[in-house]
């Protein structure tokens, strides 16, 4: 029996392992996703500064994501002055109702005075207002961008704001319209991202400290009564505002936690199978070295002499072979003929429409047909008799003699392919939905995971069963007698004529090593 | 059995079509927006380069220019004549007169007209009934209509500035500003809206 590998296992164990941490990171640090992009209106960025007199000096660029030519209709709170489109002034009625047209992105810049209101305790920044019980989107950070920029489509729009304030890291903000915000401040700027949900009209509030507009006239009240007071404003006329949060959304926390579910159950089932692969080897090692008795000159079963020699394995000594032991086999039911030129040396034929009567058979005689035909003679003189090619021949053999164990249950795969290929696609899908289709690993796990699985299955190797067992015991003990009883060490591939059935076994289990090297393609040159 | 595949891969591959991470943006790749710069001479204001020149063929505006020194004479008429008036309506100044409305400080709800050329002097007319808001002369500068006529002509000099407006219902969200209609050979232009010390703050073209 080929050895278990446990490297394809640990490769596939940290590949996977990376999804349950990315997903945790995403809880750690969660990011913001737009679902639903809108077309024609890839960002939104909104910057400005606010001047110790309370004024407010803004630059709001809409960029398209394109080189295609869009017309914007601006629209600036009432009191907006100095009026700029890409930098350059621009007419607009009574001031604040302009159109123009660009490539690739347009900035709207102005200067909004009085946008700040001081009290003793702090100031406060008011973009969100309510007029007639109902909220001006012109008051905003930015009107509808669907409603006055076209062409464009439907979707979510990110924006990005930046607000330089001095003592930025004390402001606090709420906005209106702006899912999945975040923020976090330096000591001269705010910084916020957030996702405009259908493209729609967004305010601002924000409280500032005492300090932050100096010059601007001193009112009554206090800040806090009047930010809660704006807020309430807005939620009477239907809007509710959004503070920052930097905590993670249930779903990826419910991605995390399931992913680290399935992967410390994966782990768990992994170690426990190659533990009681390699306590099943050691037993097998240790029964190996106490005595076989056998029963005498008769197979103790029916298996082929191929699978007897892959149950025994490299057990015991000699030089043997599985294909030999399957020629011989073949040459003593008469399918195929052996003759000796001389006590080493033989020419072996396979006649046109030569049948083996199992699986294994057939592949061996495919490997001899001249283009695997049918309905060719071949005929070799050997030793040796596979060439060049022997050695891949040998590896294609041994798989088919490992996949005959498997089909009756003589040995099986030390990790199943029915819990390595669901988990793995399991693993990968959830980390997709998890990350909105974001997490490129989360794709190669789901599309490659499978493979890598079937790889690792394959490549780690296969156990007996319980069956295995019990035939190897056997055919152990077989050889064993074989070896002590028999002067087939010596004996070439011609002497199938002589020895019969005897020969083919003990070629495949180590007794018959002349024969088994002559026809091994493992000695092919 | 390969048709289920590929389309859970192609479900497995709209999920990912369109979503897009962001994150906050870079400190490093944004400037604070500035105030502007207020220019002293109003010729060179940034914000005239709204304004956008017809094809007159070369022919002038008909109608005169606005003559804003008339303003502090007709100031110093008013004070002599009418000394309690205090919240004006209304300053207008043409090619040849001014126009006040200010409210008639004998009586709530009332206005007075006056209007001043320099031929005729100051004529102040009977009261009217008014509700229209008012503003102080606080702030006022008597000199900055005539440097904002001044100054649009010597930058456009084939536009006049035919009359300029002092009211809170021109002012539309500005506050109180100047409204200064601007006219070429075809008629009116533009309309500059200008702060009480002459800063050009806003242009209309509809």
């Amino acid at each position: 029996m080929s050895p278990i590998r446990r490297l394809p296992a640990i490769v596939l164990l940290v590949v996977l392992a990376v999804l349950p941490l990315q997903a945790w990171w995403r809880v750690a640090r969660p990011e913001v996703v737009v679902g639903s992009g809108t077309a024609g209106l890839h960002d939104l960025v909104w910057v400005a500064s606010v001047t110790p007199d309370g004024r407010l000096v803004v630059r709001l660029t809409y960029d398209f994501g394109d080189e295609a030519e869009r017309t914007l209709d601006i629209r600036v709170p009432p009191g907006a002055r100095l009026l700029t489109a890409d930098g350059a002034p621009v007419a607009a009625s009574i001031g604040r109702y302009g159109t123009v047209t660009g490539r690739g992105s347009i900035t709207v810049g102005y200067e909004l005075p009085a946008a700040v209101r001081r009290f003793a305790d702090g100031a406060l920044l008011e973009l969100a207002a309510v007029t007639d019980g109902r909220v001006d989107d012109d008051r905003g950070l930015f009107p509808c961008p669907r409603c006055y920029l076209e062409p464009v489509g439907y979707g979510d729009v990110p924006v990005h704001g930046v607000l330089f304030v001095p003592d930025a890291a004390a402001v606090r903000l709420a906005t209106t319209h702006l899912s999945q915000l975040q923020a976090d401040a330096t000591t001269e700027a705010v910084r916020f991202v957030g996702v405009d949900d259908g493209g729609q009209a967004v305010g601002l509030l924000a409280a500032l400290p005492a300090g932050a507009v100096p010059d601007a006239p001193l009112v009554d009240g206090s800040i806090d009564a009047a930010f809660a007071a704006a807020r309430s404003k807005l939620r009477a006329a239907g809007v509710s505002t959004e503070t920052p949060s930097q905590q993670a959304g249930t779903t990826e926390i419910v991605t995390a936690v399931l992913l680290t579910v399935l992967f410390a159950a994966l782990v768990a089932w992994i170690v426990a199978r190659l533990v009681t692969a390699a306590r099943e080897r050691q037993q097998e090692a240790s029964a190996d070295a106490e005595p076989h008795p056998a029963d005498g000159p008769v197979p103790p079963g029916d298996l082929e002499p191929a699978l007897a020699g892959l149950v025994v394995g490299a057990s015991g000594p000699g030089e043997r072979s599985l294909v030999a032991g399957t020629l011989l086999a073949l040459a003593h039911r008469g399918v195929i003929t052996i003759e000796g030129v001389d006590s080493q040396r033989f020419v072996l034929t396979v006649p046109a429409g030569a049948r083996g009567k199992t699986p294994f058979e057939e592949a061996v005689l495919a490997e001899l047909r001249p283009q695997g035909q049918l309905t060719a003679t071949a005929t070799f003189t050997g030793p040796p008799l596979w060439g060049p090619a022997g050695a891949k021949v040998s590896r294609r053999l041994r798989r088919v003699a490992t996949f005959t164990a498997l089909r009756q249950r003589l040995v099986r795969v030390t990790l199943s392919a029915i819990v390595l290929l669901p988990v793995s696609l399991a693993m990968g899908v959830i980390a997709l939905i998890g990350s909105g289709g974001l997490s490129p690993l989360g794709w190669f796990a789901a599309v490659g995971g499978p493979l890598l699985a079937v790889a690792t299955v394959v490549l780690t190797g296969v156990s007996l069963t319980g069956r295995g067992r019990r035939e190897r015991r056997r055919w152990l003990a077989y050889g064993d007698w074989l070896r002590a009883n028999s002067q087939l060490a010596d004996v070439g591939a011609p002497g199938v004529a002589v020895w019969g059935e005897v020969l083919p076994y003990a070629a495949a289990l180590g007794a018959a090593p002349t024969a088994a090297k002559a026809l091994s393609p493992r000695h092919g040159t | 059995m390969r048709g289920r595949i590929a389309a859970v891969l192609g479900v497995l591959a709209l999920c990912g079509c369109g979503a897009r991470a962001v994150g906050l943006p870079d400190l490093s790749a944004v400037t604070a927006p500035t105030v502007a710069p207020r220019s002293v001479d109003i010729a060179a204001s940034a914000q005239l380069g709204a304004i956008q020149l017809r094809d007159t063929g070369g022919l002038p505006p008909t109608e005169p220019s606005a003559d804003g020194s008339l303003l502090p004479p007709a100031f110093d008429a008013l004070r002599a004549q009418v000394p309690p008036a205090r919240d004006f309506e209304r300053i207008s100044i043409y090619d040849d007169s001014v126009y006040f409305t200010f409210a008639d400080p004998a009586g709530p709800g009332r206005s007075i007209s006056a209007t001043y050329s320099a031929s005729d002097g100051l004529r102040v007319f009977d009261p009217q009934p008014s509700t229209d808001d008012t503003y102080p002369l606080d702030g006022v500068d008597a000199a900055v209509p005539g440097r904002l006529v001044a100054g649009i002509e010597r930058r456009f000099p084939t536009l006049h500035a035919t009359d300029l407006d002092l009211r809170r219902g021109l002012s539309y969200g500005f506050g109180l500003v100047w409204y200064v209609r601007v006219q070429d050979a075809r008629g009116q232009l533009a309309t500059v809206f200008a702060d009480l010390d002459g800063t050009v703050v806003a242009v209309d073209t509809a």
